[in-house]
């Protein structure tokens, strides 16, 4: 009996390939999946907002909540000065809580999974924070490197424990998804082999494999959200002293 | 007239107690939960390890520095992936006591 890979599933297919030079734009499986996240959440927004009301009708509010979510989410971990990266938050948002969520479809690919995907959008995040840390605070951003105080002798070992620090949240973040995805979406298919496998016991591991989905839809939810979260404090720093 | 003055008190009312009961159940943490915890401790202590490490690897490859400069990048990054998770988990109990 031939047993089915788990890892198969984050394989990349090319569907259409495409060259630009040296550069490879082919279509792959991933690629369509992320325009397929994109695009749905431009018709949800575009089509629940399109003719507002004063007094919201529910798809209207749903809209209108999950964005006041995101808003409050900013407000709350950066400040009211931080209200200028909402729409970033909102798009980063809304981007990995479909691409999970889309994973969980039968022949979908989850593109959150993939570590050069999360991991450009984790230093988007990073260019944004810097970019905002210099036009807010001007040369004296770079004090988040060395702060004021510190005696000048432990400089050599700070600063570049500092950078080190500063330039590996990216990556951390980047795993904890990407860990996170993958190792839910491998327990599914490795619990999910089991239904055919075991004939008419098959019904637990069915059973068990409804209740993952459940939670891998929870999974999915809360992890856009420690994803956006974990973005704010990141860029957070780049607004640090001036809501005082 | 009276009516619609106690009705519209009786809402600002409600309001006020939904506003505190959705300050209180946003005060919960996020990531409590133990495989959370864990998750959110390796990547920290990896990705400062990795960003560390290929700085060094990046200046032994680039710039033929001595062994010695790759060995003290990836101690550099060890001590970064600790300060990453000092950072974290001081941002956690904050939370906590907010």
């Amino acid at each position: 009996m031939s047993m089915h890979n788990p890892l198969e599933q984050f394989e990349i297919d090319v569907y259409v390939p495409m060259h630009i030079g040296s550069f490879d734009i082919s279509l792959t499986n991933a690629s369509i999946t992320m325009m397929g996240a994109v695009l749905l959440a431009i018709i949800l927004i575009w089509g629940l907002t399109r003719k507002l009301k004063i007094i919201p009708h529910p798809a209207q509010s749903l809209v209108e909540s999950l964005y006041y979510f995101v808003q409050n989410m900013v407000e709350s971990t950066i400040g009211h000065k931080g209200l200028s990266v909402v729409p970033f938050i909102f798009s980063l948002f809304l981007f990995i809580l479909f691409g999970n969520l889309l994973g969980l479809f039968p022949y979908m690919f989850t593109f959150t999974s993939h570590l050069s995907i999360v991991g450009a959008i984790a230093f988007l995040a990073l260019i944004i924070s810097m970019i905002l840390g210099v036009y807010h605070k001007g040369f004296s951003w770079f004090h988040v490197f060395f702060p004021k105080g510190v005696p000048w002798l432990i400089a050599p070992i700070m600063i570049p424990i500092e950078i080190i620090s500063f330039l590996s949240k990216p990556f951390s973040l980047t795993l904890r998804l990407v860990m996170n995805m993958t190792v839910g979406h491998i327990m599914l298919e490795v619990v999910a082999g089991f239904v055919f496998a075991l004939g008419l016991a098959g019904f637990v591991p069915l059973l068990f494999t409804a209740i993952l989905i459940l939670f891998e839809l929870f999974i999915g939810v809360l992890q856009a959200y420690i994803y956006s979260i974990l973005s704010c404090i990141y860029l957070s720093e780049a607004f640090e002293g001036e809501n005082d | 007239m009276n009516e619609e003055k106690t009705q519209i008190a009786e809402i600002k009312v409600q309001i006020e107690a939904l506003k505190g009961k959705l300050s209180s159940s946003k005060k919960k943490s996020i990531e409590t939960s133990g495989l959370n915890l864990s998750i959110m401790i390796i990547s920290d202590l990896a990705g400062g390890l990795l960003v560390g490490a290929g700085i060094g690897y990046m200046l032994y490859a680039l710039f033929d520095a001595h062994l010695v400069v790759l060995a003290l990048f990836v101690l550099f990054g060890g001590f970064a992936g600790l300060l990453n998770v000092y950072k974290s988990i001081s941002h956690l109990e904050k939370e906590k006591h907010q």
